[in-house]
């Protein structure tokens, strides 16, 4: 992890109209069709595998205020036994494989999928997968994590 | 298609996309031309505010001036060719076209650490490219330094954006099994 900013500009800087529809993306990602908490849960396990301590540390308050619970956390990577309802289940199966192997996301597990959310709410979920990296990559690469490694909450 | 056999985790993230299995094409739920068109566009159009603004940036991105649309679409062809994208492989960005993008260097693309025609500039965005795919954690300070003389702090920044945003946008492309761009 990298705190020291490797340049002396920013993306606002240099490329202002993408900066702000960057800012914009994040703007339009809530409310959503959703639950927040299973949103969450796909943030944060993004955050992980992106190896980005602001995704993975940060905690929004309204998802604890809707049941968010840190031990959910612990079983992102592999849900099967979690005791999280099957509906969070797949959505973690859809960020594991979209962010490991996205060729391998199961035609049943479309089938789950599509049993639990409408197709607005996989519009949504898709988004957000979509949007989270780039960020991450730019805070990292960019040396503009924070120093200290813990949770944070928003 | 031809490519290079890299080592390492660069290996690993091809690996992991070179095995897929049959498109896992979503069900009835989709609109679609046919059974065998798939698109994400279609797919996300449901959710139509927050697709807009992913357009939004996608076009915001190719008309910033700290990147070139050359080396812009050079990145986003060895992402694709390392995600086994067949899709962004086939697809060419217009104003990378337009700024005159040479096919046959897209042909060599795989080569470009030791084919000439690839620029010191190309190369070294390329370099910094796969190892953003690979992990933004492991860009040294040398590299950085590197590519920041190549194209400055803001070629620096917008890549790193960009190349997340190829490799997502590409993602959810495998994911969906889209069967065109």
């Amino acid at each position: 992890m990298r705190s020291v900013p490797r340049t002396d500009v920013t993306l606002e800087e240099v490329a202002p109209e993408l900066a702000a529809a960057h800012a914009r993306f994040m703007a339009v990602a809530y409310p959503g069709a959703v639950d927040l908490v299973t949103r969450e849960l796909l943030r944060i396990l993004s955050g992980r595998l992106s190896h980005c301590s602001v995704c993975r540390n940060l905690r929004l308050q309204a998802a604890i205020d809707r049941g968010f619970d840190e031990s959910m956390v612990d079983h992102l990577e592999d849900p099967t036994n979690s005791g999280l309802p099957e509906r969070q289940q797949v959505v973690l199966r859809l960020a594991n494989a979209f962010l490991t192997a996205p060729g391998r996301f199961p035609a049943e597990d479309w089938a789950v999928l599509e049993r639990h959310y409408t197709a607005e709410q996989i519009a949504e979920l898709l988004l957000d997968l979509v949007r989270f990296r780039p960020g991450s990559k730019l805070l990292v690469a960019s040396g503009r994590e924070p120093e200290i490694d813990e949770l944070a909450y928003m | 298609m031809q490519d290079s056999k890299p080592t390492g985790t660069l290996a690993t993230v091809q690996a992991s996309v070179a095995d897929r299995g049959p498109s896992p094409v979503p069900g009835d739920q989709w609109e679609s031309d046919g059974a065998e068109d798939v698109s994400f566009e279609r797919i996300v159009r449901h959710r139509p505010r927050y697709a807009a603004v992913l357009a939004d940036i996608e076009a915001a991105l190719w008309r910033q001036d700290a990147v070139s649309p050359l080396l812009l679409e050079l990145c986003r062809l060895r992402i694709a060719q390392l995600l086994g994208c067949g899709v962004a492989l086939a697809h060419r960005t217009p104003q990378a076209v337009a700024a005159g993008l040479d096919e046959s260097l897209v042909s060599s693309l795989s080569q470009w650490p030791t084919d000439a025609r690839f620029s010191g500039q190309a190369r070294v965005c390329l370099g910094y490219a796969e190892q953003l795919l690979m992990d933004a954690q492991g860009v040294s300070d040398e590299e950085a330094d590197r590519v920041i003389d190549a194209v400055g702090q803001g070629g620096f920044l917008v890549l790193a954006y960009a190349c997340g945003l190829f490799e997502t946008t590409q993602r959810a492309r495998l994911i969906v099994g889209a069967t065109r761009w």
